[in-house]
Order: structure tokens, then C-alpha cells, then sequence
């Protein structure tokens, strides 16, 4: 049976034009350090608002990435 | 041999500063019959294009043939921003500049910025600008979504916007072709009408920028006849971006003390001993751990918030 082992890195991403673009930062970002990121469950949604516009949309993600101990 | 040494300095520079446009200038005027007849080239809008002053001009991207061509055939010396790669390469180290390309000397992060603050720079500088809104070229014909980035310089330099529209030249050099090849044509280059930063006065920076952006994107549209793709040609960012794109890592940090105050502190001293920029900080869990002598031990865990940058990330 195979059996591996996953390890969670929490990130947030932050884009000026959606949450979907910030999700799509943090995941690129995280896959230059990690290898075999599989999942990513998102936690959060937010953004960030300056004289009443919306500067930035922020998502913020558990990523799992698979663990290469063995 | 020092006179040769100084002619080379006069049209493409030096290593630290190479000339950008030495060589554009004194070509262009004898490029563009050959180009016309080469490859066939009509050009239209030259009206909107503004005789002085600075403009951006934002074509559709379907070929490596579209700078050249639009620095050629527009009647004013154009620059365009290009990828400090090309910087690598001593082939074309000093040709690129001398055409009129502007490299983007990138240390990774920093890179966008530079790219924004050359770009503004030469604006303010009256000088006209190129800037691809797609970010790249577009692989599949499409055109792709626009990037923000044309529209927040606009905004910013008080600079217009001329869209334009490219016909014919992902026959001339498709992506893959290392040379145009002459007689594809026909190819057209349409400049369409300025648009004003003026004209986009309400709402916030977001909308506006949105707005102008929309405008763009539909402009060329119109005058490219391409069809249009909700998505980004590239997942890669590009070079000149709109806003903030920062990634930040969420680390928990814990801590046990005689009051959750006091744990939290400790947790908390614990994170920034780690970082050195430490953002956001939030209480993650409260709890407490009960001693075998019955002492009760308070602990609270915290997050904090770090700029996430993969090149020191560890790979586990």
C-alpha cells in the first residue's frame, strides 16, 4: 500500500485584480520552494480597501506539499 | 583603433550603460521602404498618434516580429522594455538597446518595479513607450487578457494610451521562427484612438485603472480581429505589472506562561527573533495544560505573517 506523508505550509497571496489571481501567486510562489504541491484548501478571503476602493484581494491558503524525508 | 573604440562607444555604449536607440534612429528611415516591400505593411491612424509628448503604445503580441516592426514603421522613435535576458547574450547586448529596447536589469523581486519606474521615467521623459498588455506573445492566436500594468503607468504619468492593432505578422515570424521570412504579408499596424487618462476621472484607482484597461483591450480587439480570451497568454507574471502581487507565509508560533498575556508575548518574541518582518499577527488557539502538581500552565499560539520568498524557503 503506498503510504506517504504530506506536510502544510499556510500562505497568502495577494493580487490587485481577484482572489482567484491572488490564490494563483501564493501557489506559484510555493512551487518554486516545494516540490509535488497536490492540494491547496483556501482558509481565508479577504481584501484590502483604501480610500474606499479595493486595493488588493487576499487569499489565504493551506498547501500540502508531499515530504521527501524518506 | 581608439577611434574605432570610440565609434563603438558613440552607437551602442558601454557595458554599464548601453545607448538605447543609437542605432534606430539613423536605420528607420531606411528600413521602412524595405520593410513596405518586404513585407507588404500598411500602416493606418498615424493622426492619433500625438506629434510630441509621451505615449504608450499597446499593441496585440503574436510575433517577435511586432517590436521591430512597430519601431520602424511609427514615425516616432519608440522604446520597448525587454526581458534583461537578452542582456546575457553578448550577440544581443548591444543590438537590442541600439534598436531601442530598454533593458530591465532584474535582481528577481525587484524586477516589476524597475521595469514600472523605467518605464515611468521615460515618459515623463516625452518619449514613446511600447508595452505588450498580454505580458507575451500569444501562443494560440487569442487575444489574451490584459495585464493592468499599461493602464496603472497611464494613470500614473498623466501619459494616453494609443492601442494598436497588429495584422499578418504571425505569418511573417510565428513563434518558433527564428527570422521573418519576406513576401507573408500582407501586414497592417492600426493606431487607434489616444485614450486620455483624464477621461477616466471617477471612482478609485482600482476602477479606473480597470476601466482604461477595458478600453484598451477592446480597442485592439477591434482593429487586431482577433477573439478574445478571458485568460492571462502566460501564467508567468509579467514584466510591467499593475499592483501588489506579494506572497506572505503564515507561521504558528506557541508558548506556555502564567497567563495567556504572557504566553503570547513569548510566542510572539520567539516569531520576530525568527523574522525580521514580521506582518500580521493573530491569536490561532488558546489552551491550557494542566501539571502532574495540579499547576495550571497557560498556552496560546499565534500566527505571524513573513513575505513568503521561495529562494530561502527550504525544501522539505
Amino acid at each position: 500500500m503506498a503510504e506517504s506523508v504530506y506536510q502544510v505550509v499556510e500562505l497568502i497571496g495577494s493580487s490587485s485584480d481577484s482572489w482567484e489571481d491572488a490564490a494563483r501567486n501564493a501557489v506559484r510562489e510555493a512551487a518554486k520552494a516545494y516540490k509535488d504541491l497536490r492540494v491547496a484548501e483556501v482558509t481565508e478571503m479577504d481584501v484590502l480597501i483604501e480610500n474606499g476602493d479595493i486595493i488588493a484581494f487576499r487569499t489565504k491558503l493551506r498547501l500540502s506539499y508531499k515530504s521527501t524525508s524518506d | 583603433m581608439s577611434k574605432l573604440t570610440d565609434l563603438r562607444i558613440r552607437l551602442v555604449g558601454t557595458d554599464a550603460s548601453p545607448r538605447v536607440g543609437s542605432l534606430a534612429r539613423p536605420a528607420r528611415p531606411v528600413l521602412r521602404p524595405v520593410l513596405r516591400t518586404m513585407f507588404d505593411v500598411d500602416v493606418r491612424g498615424i493622426e492619433n498618434l500625438p506629434t510630441t509628448g509621451p505615449a504608450i503604445l499597446s499593441p496585440n503580441h503574436r510575433s517577435f516580429f511586432d517590436s521591430p516592426l512597430l519601431m520602424i514603421m511609427t514615425p516616432r522613435p519608440v522604446v520597448f522594455l525587454g526581458k534583461a535576458e537578452y542582456m546575457d547574450s553578448r550577440k544581443t547586448k548591444y543590438l537590442f538597446p541600439a534598436c531601442g529596447m530598454v533593458p530591465i536589469k532584474r535582481d528577481a523581486r525587484r524586477a516589476s518595479m524597475a521595469a514600472l519606474d523605467t518605464a515611468a521615467d521615460l515618459l515623463n521623459d516625452g518619449r514613446l513607450v511600447g508595452i505588450y498588455p498580454e505580458g507575451t506573445r500569444s501562443r494560440d492566436g487569442l487575444l489574451h487578457r490584459g495585464h493592468s500594468g499599461v493602464a496603472h503607468l497611464a494613470l500614473m504619468t498623466d501619459a494616453p494610451i494609443i492601442p494598436v492593432g497588429l495584422t499578418g505578422t504571425e505569418r511573417v515570424q510565428p513563434i518558433g521562427s527564428a527570422i521573418p521570412r519576406p513576401f507573408q504579408g500582407p501586414v497592417t499596424v492600426t493606431f487607434g484612438r489616444p485614450l486620455n487618462p483624464t477621461d477616466y476621472r471617477f471612482g478609485g484607482n482600482r476602477k479606473r485603472r480597470q476601466q482604461m484597461l477595458d478600453d484598451a483591450m477592446a480597442s485592439i480587439a477591434a482593429m487586431s480581429s482577433q477573439t478574445r480570451s478571458p485568460d492571462f497568454s502566460s501564467s508567468e507574471p509579467p514584466l510591467i505589472r499593475g499592483g501588489s502581487e506579494t506572497v506572505y507565509k503564515v507561521t504558528r508560533h506557541g508558548s506556555s506562561g502564567p497567563t495567556w498575556k504572557h504566553a503570547a508575548a513569548t510566542a510572539v518574541g520567539a516569531a520576530m527573533s525568527q523574522f525580521d518582518d514580521g506582518r500580521v499577527g493573530e491569536v490561532a488557539d488558546l489552551s491550557l495544560r494542566i501539571l502532574p502538581s495540579g499547576e495550571i500552565r497557560f498556552v496560546t499560539e499565534v500566527t505571524v505573517s513573513t513575505r513568503f520568498l521561495p529562494e530561502t524557503s527550504s525544501i522539505h
